[in-house]
């Protein structure tokens, strides 16, 4: 049976939702302050008018609000859900206004795919955009993929168990300190570290490749952003191959792989513990599979004579499956040739890895490192089992940080979100077969939506249904969240609307 | 053939090749030369005597690989100002370039200017404007309203949650 919520309950998630807004209100003024320095005055009141909604709307909330309150668990996981869904409707303002998409929904679309650092586009003319929408659209994913909850509780909301609660409800779990506030700052160092190291690599590679400085500089942190955060944003339609740069696209491979690890693993790396590295369950599944997933793939490239040795099927094979499996997408091909150039084994091995995605509480997408590595421990123990003397219990740990046992919960609850995963792709190759297009390359599209990886056959484009669009969308949103959240957003809504009234007069009523 | 079917199959022949074509059919064209025109985008990539120049014909941008020597002189590229210069590129396809580490590229061995590069202005919409001036105060307002009541409120003690959770 389940109670309606009361006006307390929503007035402490309209409250905390708003800080988040408002949070988002206050990243506005870095685009803005880029287009005052290059003279984009039309683009700057774009995202000036954005700012000043997000930063009306959020204080506004906050003076309507309960004021200081320990939000419960439903209340965290529904402010995470539906804090997303305002950042994305609220953020999309100054895309709109540059009149580069073709309606509404399609700004929505590509402000939930750089939050949830998916990396699919369906921004028009992109080769003529205004460096101040494209330092929006790559700052859009290096946020998503810290967490934009993380962001409003590294500046906004005070600590305390409610904070962990909208954190969690960001899938994501790891304490790297004693507090939630500590964590989330920690985060945003480890983050600001690499994009001063990667970004200034990543300039170094741009100038090399010819590209003058005034510009250069703004080409490498954009693309930092997006590689570290596996977004797979990239400011020209050519997307990495635009350079035609080795060096550019091997800087961006180390990045996006180093981003594609938890953020424990890099803060365990920063406090001494580099054998982590090693023993890190996560690391291992990677590992192999990356492995596993490139024999097979050159294999096949190799029988198909598709390149003439070894370097470009290194450098074009190897990149794009690594930036599938760790879910970037940034791609240095075109997105027909998955289908009427690569081999067709080449290309499912491309699909497998972006199901599998990277490590879990990282900026990565897919069923997580951590769960493949969990499941396969426990399958092995399940064996194991069988093959000892009946009376004898076998047992399974995996190193991720800290030894852990491999329970019977622990599985359940990883089973779960694979099936999750595996239900969801199902349904978005359903309804993209549903609007009549081919049913490999609705697979395709449909495990890059999953995995949250952006890399496209040519399907996502502005022409396809808009219902496809809103499937998309829904499905880059959930496999972020990870679905709890999201799941826990729909029983309140339905409690909402059909739950049953409770006692009035407890405390912290409205 | 009679002339006349020479000059068909000469301008057949010349006649541009979209990039859609060229993507889906890679093999076909893999080493032939074809005709490619489009806008030149963004930046100019000197590398040594040669450079890297990216022309997008509306559906895809290509990188053509041509020596410097042979870009009309003062090209203008496309960006978010103006509409690059329009170009007719007679090039060698490749669906994996054996030079360039296996990219699909265009090795130039003519370029022609056929448009001129257009001026695309972004004035400021005197109703954006407007809307600014009316939407800007009251928001700073708000947010300084909002953070006084946000400093007030972080001394006061915290509110155990407020939840319907209960039976």
């Amino acid at each position: 049976m389940l109670l309606r919520p009361r006006l307390a309950d929503l007035r402490c998630i309209l409250y905390y939702v708003g800080r988040v807004v408002y949070a988002l209100g206050v990243l506005m003024l870095i685009p803005a302050a880029v287009g005052a320095c290059y003279g984009e005055w039309s683009a700057m009141v774009d995202f000036l008018l954005g700012c000043s909604l997000a930063v009306g709307l959020g204080s506004l909330t906050s003076i309507m609000g309960p004021g200081p309150i320990a939000p419960a668990w439903v209340h965290g996981m529904v402010v995470s859900a539906s804090a997303w869904l305002a950042c994305m409707v609220v953020g999309c303002v100054p895309n709109l206004l540059s009149g580069h998409y073709a309606c509404f929904l399609d700004a929505c679309f590509d402000l939930m795919s750089g939050y949830t650092t998916t990396g699919l586009i369906l921004i028009q003319d992109l080769d003529h955009i205004s460096h101040t929408l494209n330092t929006w659209r790559h700052l859009v994913t290096y946020a998503g993929g810290q967490g934009i909850v993380v962001i409003a509780l590294t500046f906004l909301i005070a600590g305390g168990s409610g904070a962990f609660r909208m954190y969690v409800g960001e899938a994501k779990d790891e304490r790297l300190r004693p507090n939630v506030v500590g964590t989330a700052r920690a985060i945003w160092a480890i983050s600001l570290v690499w994009l001063v190291v990667g970004s200034g690599a990543l300039l170094i590679c741009a100038l090399g490749a010819g590209v003058p400085l005034s510009r250069a500089w703004l080409q490498a942190v954009w693309m930092f952003m997006s590689a570290w955060s596996t977004g797979g944003f990239a400011p020209y339609s050519q997307n990495a191959l635009y350079w035609h740069s080795l060096s550019f696209e091997m800087v961006n491979l180390v990045i996006f792989v180093a981003g594609s690890f938890n953020f424990a693993l890099h803060y365990a790396l920063w406090t001494g513990r580099r054998r982590e590295i090693l023993r890190n369950v996560e690391i291992a599944s990677f590992t192999a599979t990356v492995l596993v997933l490139f024999a097979v793939a050159s294999s096949a490239m190799l029988a198909a004579g598709m390149y003439p040795d070894l370097l470009p099927m290194l450098r074009v094979g190897f990149f794009q499956l690594v930036s599938a499996h760790t879910t970037t997408g940034l791609m240095t091909i075109y997105g027909p040739q998955f289908y009427e150039h690569w081999p067709l084994l080449a290309t499912a091995a491309v699909m497998v890895a972006m199901m599998v995605g990277g490590s879990a509480a990282s900026t990565a997408g897919g069923f997580k490192g951590l769960r493949v590595g969990l499941l396969y421990r426990a399958l092995v123990q399940d064996v194991k089992q069988l093959l000892v003397p009946e009376g004898v219990r076998t047992g399974a740990r995996i190193h991720h940080i800290d030894d852990i046992q491999v329970t019977d919960r622990a599985v359940r609850t990883a089973a779960l979100v694979v099936i999750a995963y595996v239900a969801l792709f199902a349904f978005l190759t359903l309804v993209a077969c549903g609007c009549g297009f081919r049913f490999d390359h609705c697979v395709f599209e449909a495990a890059s939506v999953t995995g949250n990886v952006g890399l496209s056959c040519g399907l996502t484009t502005p022409d396809m249904p808009a219902v496809m669009k809103l499937a998309d969308i829904f499905g880059m949103w959930a496999a972020r969240l990870e679905f709890a959240a999201v799941n826990v957003l729909a029983a309140f809504a339905w409690s909402a609307a059909f739950g049953v009234r409770g006692r009035t007069g407890a405390a912290g009523s409205g | 053939m009679s002339a006349a079917g020479w000059l068909v199959w000469l301008s057949v022949l010349a006649a541009p090749v979209p990039s859609g074509e060229l993507l889906a059919h890679p093999q076909a064209y893999d080493g032939r030369t074809v005709v490619f025109e489009g806008e030149a985008i963004q930046d100019v990539m000197p590398r040594g005597d040669h450079l890297w120049l990216n022309v997008h014909d509306g559906a895809n941008a290509l990188g053509v690989w041509l020596p410097a020597g042979m870009l009309p002189p003062d090209t203008r590229t496309g960006d978010y100002h103006q509409t690059g210069d329009r170009l007719r590129v007679t090039a060698v396809f490749r669906a994996a370039c054996p030079e360039h580490g296996g990219e699909v590229d265009l090795h130039a061995t003519a370029v022609e200017r056929i448009g001129p590069a257009q001026p695309t202005p972004h004035p400021i919409a005197p109703s954006r404007a407007l809307l600014l001036a009316f939407c800007l105060p009251p928001a700073l307002l708000l947010a300084t309203a909002a953070a006084r009541l946000e400093r007030r409120r972080r001394g006061a003690p915290v509110q155990p949650p407020a939840t319907s959770a209960r039976p």
